[in-house]
């Protein structure tokens, strides 16, 4: 379990140092294929819930997520090098800071239980360093990549509960995870992959 | 078993696929009518309020004094849209190109909202609300703009961090309450969550309770996470900027109401700072920029973030303010749908939206002018409409608690707001037409969604009539204990 942890926290880390999308694509697919790998390990019995949450994530955000952002990269000739946050020192410090706090959170918040620190402080890294990516990322790319982050890292913090949804709920919570991935890929298609997003003055329609 | 809550969200998501049909596509618009006026009826008999929630399909859906409200209003709203969109279709027959799409969207995005409403467990609501936002994306870049399509990118991007940061406050809540009951008895109903919520861990129930309030506040468009809002409520046609505006909002309102009803008394102070301090950050920031914008649509677009900050402020108070607070959400939703409707017709008339530009409106769109002044008295806050009433019982809520900070800083804010709007809009209404202008011929039945909305505002004001009155107190009445 610990090992997977590492892997998904290095799978969120390492990209943003690595100067590729393909290296951030790569660390989706990692993310997803360790938080299966804990699904199958705490599974007593594969419940139709978890089962569907299984299927999510090898179907959907280890396979089908990051390939389709990759075909689009491809097909528009994105260069391969891509930085996910500003690289320079200010903003490495900021992340750095980032992933302490969110590890001292994780401290207060689980007591004693040293499992849960790292399963919660991993969590909490992945979505302050999602929001940072956000916040930082101009081109439509590298947002998506920062959105998808985020939804692995959510999808790490239910992995920490014990209790499953009901399998309906589970199953609509895949179909919205495949609905934005569709819609993402349609606008940063519409956007262009690396520009800044267009500032045009606003001009409605009139339907 | 009543099948008429079920009704309500499984027509729309019929007339959506009715329209994946070739052959149908040129009564699209026909059909979002019939779709539309078939689904009041439906909603019209559950309405009828009841002394005791019921519970549907299972336990998923209930139909209670909030959902029955929430329904009625916003199928009420959306009976105007489609009459507003099926009228300007026919007016101007050019603009019908692929009509098809954008009504397939706005059923499936009208069937989301209702389910949104109708939900009884918390992580279906959030799934629905997911659905009116993934159906809103396409639709804000209906006409393929660029301007429109970065709106929608910004939109998308905002509304996944919103509702992302909603499950994690229902993750954290889940957990909070899995620590003391056990993970096997934890139950995401709305009526189980109450009595769990109450024995749940302090810490996580609290975080919990923080990332949904945020997260729900940043879906409504308010400060930090605000900047969506004016963006895309000015790129989007004024048809869909009322949906959102309109039908969304109101959905969104009904989850974040929803937490506080599961809340109930527990956490009442953590709820009361958040929602205090993001009101008072949204009005301030739609202060500012009421003061500065020369856009009619942008300013009722920030008019709209104050009126969220003023929701905010309103449910900080808890019981106290919630009978205005309801009152003052339903009439906000009828001014918005007035307002940005009517600023559709006036673009689609003069073709800027430059506050500048515009002189003696009365003169060349008589009516349109009419619905303008009117609702921007409404939008001010004016008697006798229900948004005056919603106002003062929340100014009378602040000080009968004793928030005489907030309360100053409400009238000030209020003030500044009143001043810039009126200084703003009223020129555009009066003054000399542009010269060689023809007035424009307005049919009655292009203006009978906005006389209806009109009418239900002035009702809201001047005499409710028992049901609805009887709706709005159990609402009023199932918010916290304090």
């Amino acid at each position: 379990m610990t090992f997977l942890l590492v892997a998904w926290f290095l799978a969120l880390c390492l990209p943003l140092f690595i100067r590729s999308w393909r290296a951030a694509l790569t660390g989706l697919r990692i993310q997803a294929l360790a938080m299966a790998g804990m699904i199958w390990l705490h599974a007593d019995h594969l419940a139709p819930s978890p089962l569907i949450a299984l299927a999510d994530l090898l179907l959907f955000r280890a396979f089908f997520a990051p390939w389709y952002l990759k075909r689009m990269a491809t097909e528009r000739g994105v260069q391969s090098a891509f930085d996910l946050i500003p690289a320079n020192l200010f903003v490495w410090t900021l992340a750095a800071v980032l992933v302490m706090t969110s590890f001292g959170f994780s401290a207060t918040l689980a007591g004693e239980y040293s499992r849960s620190i790292t399963h919660l402080g991993v969590a909490c890294s992945g979505v302050l360093l999602a929001l940072l990516i956000l916040s930082t990322q101009r081109a439509p790319l590298g947002q998506a990549i920062a959105l998808l982050t985020l939804e692995n890292s959510i999808a790490l913090f239910e992995l920490h509960a014990h209790h499953h949804v009901e399998w309906m709920a589970q199953l609509g919570l895949t179909v919205v995870y495949l609905l934005s991935v569709l819609t993402l890929a349609l606008l940063v298609r519409r956007l262009g992959m690396v520009d800044d997003a267009p500032e045009h003055p606003a001009d409605s329609a009139i339907l | 078993m009543n099948l008429l809550p079920l009704i309500t969200v499984v027509l729309p998501l019929i007339g959506a696929l009715l329209l994946l049909v070739p052959r149908l596509f040129p009564y699209a618009r026909r059909l979002l009518l019939a779709i539309a006026a078939l689904d009041m009826l439906a909603v019209l008999p559950l309405s009828v309020p009841r002394d005791a929630p019921t519970f549907e399909l299972g336990h998923f859906m209930v139909v209670d004094a909030t959902s029955q409200l929430f329904l009625l209003l916003i199928n009420a709203l959306f009976v105007g849209i489609s009459l507003h969109l099926h009228n300007r279709l026919r007016a101007a027959p050019e603009l019908t190109g692929d009509i098809h799409r954008l009504v397939r969207l706005a059923l499936v995005f009208m069937a989301a909202a209702n389910g949104a409403i109708l939900a009884n467990h918390i992580v279906i609501a959030w799934i629905f609300l997911e659905f009116t936002a993934l159906a809103a994306v396409p639709m804000i870049h209906h006409q393929r703009r660029d301007s429109a399509t970065t709106a929608a990118w910004h939109y998308f991007l905002f509304s996944a961090v919103s509702l992302g940061l909603v499950l994690l406050g229902v993750v954290c809540l889940t957990h909070g309450i899995e620590l003391t009951v056990g993970a096997e008895r934890v139950s995401l109903f709305h009526d189980n969550l109450r009595l769990e919520v109450a024995i749940a861990d302090p810490v996580w129930r609290r975080l919990g309770l923080a990332l949904m309030i945020f997260g729900y506040a940043s879906k409504l468009g308010m400060a930090p996470l605000y900047s969506w809002l004016p963006e895309t409520y000015d790129a989007a046609s004024p048809s869909v900027t009322a949906l959102l505006a309109a039908v969304q909002f109101n959905a969104v309102f009904v989850g974040l109401f929803r937490t506080l009803q599961v809340y109930g008394g527990n956490d009442a102070d953590l709820a009361g700072y958040q929602l205090t301090a993001l009101g008072l950050a949204s009005m301030l920031v739609a202060t500012v920029k009421i003061v500065s914008t020369n856009n009619y649509k942008l300013l009722i677009a920030y008019a709209a973030i104050n009126h969220a900050g003023v929701i905010a402020l309103g449910l900080a108070l808890g019981r106290p303010a919630a009978y205005g607070v309801i009152l003052y959400v339903v009439s906000n939703a009828l001014v918005k749908a007035i307002l940005f409707l009517t600023a559709g017709t006036i673009k689609a008339h003069y073709r800027t939206k430059k506050i500048d530009e515009l002189h003696g409106m009365i003169r060349e769109m008589r009516y349109s002018a009419l619905f303008f002044l009117v609702g921007t008295f409404a939008l001010l806050g004016f008697a006798p409409f229900g948004s005056f009433f919603g106002e003062v019982i929340i100014m009378t809520g602040l000080i009968t608690t004793g928030h005489f900070v907030t309360f100053g800083a409400l009238g000030v804010l209020l003030s500044v707001v009143f001043v810039a709007t009126g200084r703003s809009l009223f020129p555009m209404v009066w003054g000399d037409p542009r010269p060689g202008a023809v007035r424009k011929k307005e049919s009655l039945v292009a203006l009978g969604p906005k006389l209806f909305y009109l009418a239900i505002l002035l009702s809201l004001g001047v005499y409710t009539p028992a049901p609805l009155s009887t709706l709005l107190q159990q609402v009023a009445g199932s918010l916290g204990t304090r």
